[in-house]
């Protein structure tokens, strides 16, 4: 599992980052979620890279309700701006990424799964809807939701990298 | 056909019956403010998958490196010793830390990582004979139409002096590691490749996952410190034959 779990994990890391915000919160949540991955039983008929990301965010939700981080970040922009303290933010344009912060804090936890799934991941929809145990309809719907949403606020926020 | 936010959505993803996808293709050709929409919801996509591709450049914590590393010790019933740190510390220095990050591939192409030795034997002379004289950080052009970039200088657990270098050739890149063995003029042999491939607008380059498995191979080969480019230039005018102090 060592190898696979080792070719997926940019792909889960980069996703625990969109669900977090923040890059130390999404490593301490893809470690929990390698921690979990390797101590549990893998489940008979379950793809390795559904199981990580369905374990990924089952992790990431049970953490939101107990520190309701989300919320905070959604409503104080500058707090989630305030934790990336990573030097590669010297290198990187802050406007552009203050702006993608932002627009994404508009989302809702749902909409911003499915971005961080479809667009980032580029996972097809039936294999979307299994993860979130959605039908594909719903998928469907609420990302172009989401779209429109992100379009909108970034849209509005004017400037491109 | 009217075409709504959700099909045109759909749209992008690919995920429209393959007639809908023919008729919006259509539709797309003489709708100006449709293929506008487009565009906006594509840039979306681009500019959060830029975003969240920046957590690539932070090294793996060491937490879950250590779980990984025990985990593949469970499975393979063997020790992989674990490098110490001081390589990632030291690329995270300014000058280092430029090499880290262009460790890079085009967005969405599939990356192949491969132990054996990926190069021709007839290119690899050639290749073996720069890896002998380039100095880390400065493009080589070879004879056959290749580029060779040097990164890094470092010690094996075998005592050996090994090179991680970029070799590019005709829309292919490789992120390669050779280590120098024996005295003969063979010298240099190759020893781990992840090959990725290029062709893609600088602007749109993000860190590859090949990047990580080289980093997890550097992670399990890397004794004691980088050469630094002082020892660097006396290796290499040394013919590589003494120790890096």
């Amino acid at each position: 599992m060592h190898d696979e779990l080792m070719a997926i994990l940019p792909g889960l890391r980069r996703f625990a980052f969109s669900l977090t915000g923040s890059m130390s919160d999404a490593d301490d949540l893809l470690q929990n979620t390698v921690e979990r991955l390797l101590s549990r039983e893998r489940p008979a008929d379950a793809d390795l890279l559904k199981w990580a990301f369905r374990v990924c965010r089952n992790l990431w939700i049970d953490e939101c309700r107990a520190r309701k981080v989300r919320q905070q970040a959604a409503t104080q922009p500058e707090l989630a701006e305030g934790q990336w303290v990573d030097g590669e933010r010297a290198a990187r344009s802050q406007l552009e990424w203050f702006q993608v912060d932002a627009a994404m804090a508009t989302l809702t936890e749902d909409q911003r799964q499915l971005i961080a799934l479809v667009a980032m991941q580029g996972m097809s929809y039936d294999e979307v809807a299994e993860i979130l145990a959605v039908p594909k309809g719903t998928v469907m719907s609420r990302l172009a939701r989401a779209r429109a949403a992100l379009a909108g606020a970034l849209g509005k926020a004017g400037v491109r990298s | 056909m009217q075409i709504n936010e959700e099909m045109l959505s759909a749209f992008l993803d690919g995920e429209l019956p393959p007639a809908e996808m023919a008729a919006i293709r259509q539709q797309l050709q003489s709708d100006v403010a449709l293929a506008d929409r487009l565009a906006e919801l594509a840039a979306v996509d681009e500019r959060v998958r830029r975003r969240y591709a920046a957590i690539d450049e932070r090294p793996l914590p060491e937490s879950v490196k250590r779980l990984l590393s025990a985990e593949r010790q469970g499975a393979k019933g063997h020790v992989v010793p674990l490098a110490p740190s001081s390589w990632r510390t030291r690329l995270q220095r300014p000058i280092s830390y430029a090499v880290a990050a262009a460790l890079v591939v085009g967005f969405g192409l599939g990356q192949m990582f491969d132990r054996t030795a990926p190069t021709e034997p007839s290119n690899w002379t050639v290749i073996a004979g720069a890896l002998e004289t380039a100095v880390s950080g400065e493009r080589v052009p070879l004879s056959s139409g290749t580029q060779l970039l040097p990164r890094l200088v470092f010690i094996n657990s075998s005592g050996e002096f090994c090179r991680q270098y970029q070799l590019q050739q005709t829309g292919e890149i490789h992120e390669q590691i050779a280590c120098r063995r024996g005295s003969d003029p063979a010298h240099w042999q190759p020893v781990a490749s992840v090959q990725v491939m290029g062709g893609v607008d600088a602007d749109r380059y993000q860190l590859a996952s090949g990047a990580q498995l080289l980093d997890a191979v550097l992670d399990q080969m890397i004794v004691g410190d980088l050469i630094t480019p002082a020892q660097e230039r006396r290796l290499r005018e040394s013919n590589w034959s003494m120790a890096g102090d």
